[in-house]
């Protein structure tokens, strides 16, 4: 899946502690919440959106402290992972 | 001021000390995720701490904050939200017993020493020596526990079981936070029963829909209680109304 506000496939942050997380544009939220719901993967979703310089929003899809974030990212890829130039 | 104005004002009092701890919560997230996005968009940030000599810079402030905020905000305020649950449970049980000292149980077997007697000597400090001792023994026991002695006092009919085992996961939670780092015990899903929300060894996580609603059901339960407390206490004799009618022979 591709991050609308870098243009990249989105990626999925971690950290040791605190657990994967990932930044996505709002406008973004449904496909990625859909996607995750699809894959049973258990998240929740930052109650506020950051607008910088009148930028569009983005938020927060938090995966808690026992989340995997390997397994998270593989889920986010699957489009991509259709598309390379080898599975064509 | 009147039994039903120190509910009331109690309970104003750990609203508006809920509300912060919302605010604070909120506010603090709120600050961080902008400089999150700032750092995200290549703002050139530098923060100097004079004392240690650390430079912070937009990729530590990045990095710091899923950490800060999913664990230790997250924590502080969950323990937060529990202390002014107590302090709403113990405070009305405060001035209730102060207020109706007779419905303290067992009397018998809480003599006053009478060290302690000579050395306070005045009948209502002594009478709040005995309840403070009272409630601090209280303290150490089960939300449920609290609830049945408040019941047996005055009667007030909630908060629901529904809501008191909730309560109980949330004091369960808030001891494991402070005393067990967070990993799952024993002790946590003994206390926690049916409500417990993480299996054994695991790490308790306080994600925000569950301080959310751990907020609104402590905030709730405080609200329910008062309006059921107030109404429980007795009238002054001028606004009694009359059980029968005058004598006018």
């Amino acid at each position: 899946m591709i991050d609308e506000t870098t243009k990249t496939p989105l990626k999925v942050l971690s950290d040791e502690i605190a657990g994967p997380y990932m930044w996505i544009r709002e406008s973004q939220l449904e496909e990625v919440t859909t996607r995750l719901d699809r894959h049973g993967v258990w998240y929740w979703v930052d109650s506020m959106s950051v607008s910088v310089d009148h930028e569009p929003a983005s938020t927060v899809v938090n995966f808690g402290r026992n989340g995997k974030a390997a397994e998270i990212q593989r889920i986010m890829d699957e489009d991509q992972a259709c598309t390379t130039p080898d599975s064509k | 001021m009147t039994l039903a104005d120190e509910i009331q004002k109690l309970a104003g009092d750990v609203r508006d000390g809920l509300d912060e701890v919302w605010d604070l919560y909120l506010y603090t997230k709120g600050a961080w995720r902008a400089t999150q996005r700032f750092a995200r968009a290549g703002r050139n940030v530098e923060i100097h701490d004079r004392k240690t000599g650390l430079l912070l810079d937009a990729e530590r402030l990045e990095h710091a904050a899923q950490h800060f905020l999913s664990v230790h905000l997250a924590q502080s305020v969950l323990v937060r939200l529990a202390s002014h649950l107590e302090d709403w449970v113990f405070g009305l049980l405060n001035h209730w017993l102060i207020a109706f000292p007779r419905g303290i149980p067992f009397k018998e077997k809480k003599p006053i020493g009478l060290g302690e007697f000579l050395e306070i000597f005045d009948l209502n400090a002594i009478l709040q020596a005995v309840v403070d001792r009272e409630l601090n023994s209280l303290k150490y026991e089960r939300p449920a526990i609290w609830f049945k002695y408040l019941d047996d006092r005055v009667g007030l009919g909630c908060p629901t079981p529904d809501q008191i085992e909730i309560l109980t996961e949330i004091k369960a939670a808030r001891d494991l936070v402070s005393h067990n780092r967070g990993i799952v015990n024993r002790v946590y899903l003994d206390k926690a029963g049916s409500k417990a929300r993480f299996a054994l060894g695991a790490l308790y996580d306080v994600d925000e829909p569950y301080l959310l609603s751990s907020w609104t059901v402590i905030r709730d339960v405080v609200s329910a209680m008062e309006t059921a407390a107030v109404a429980k206490v007795p009238k002054p004799a001028a606004e009694r109304p009359l059980e029968s009618p005058p004598d006018l022979h």
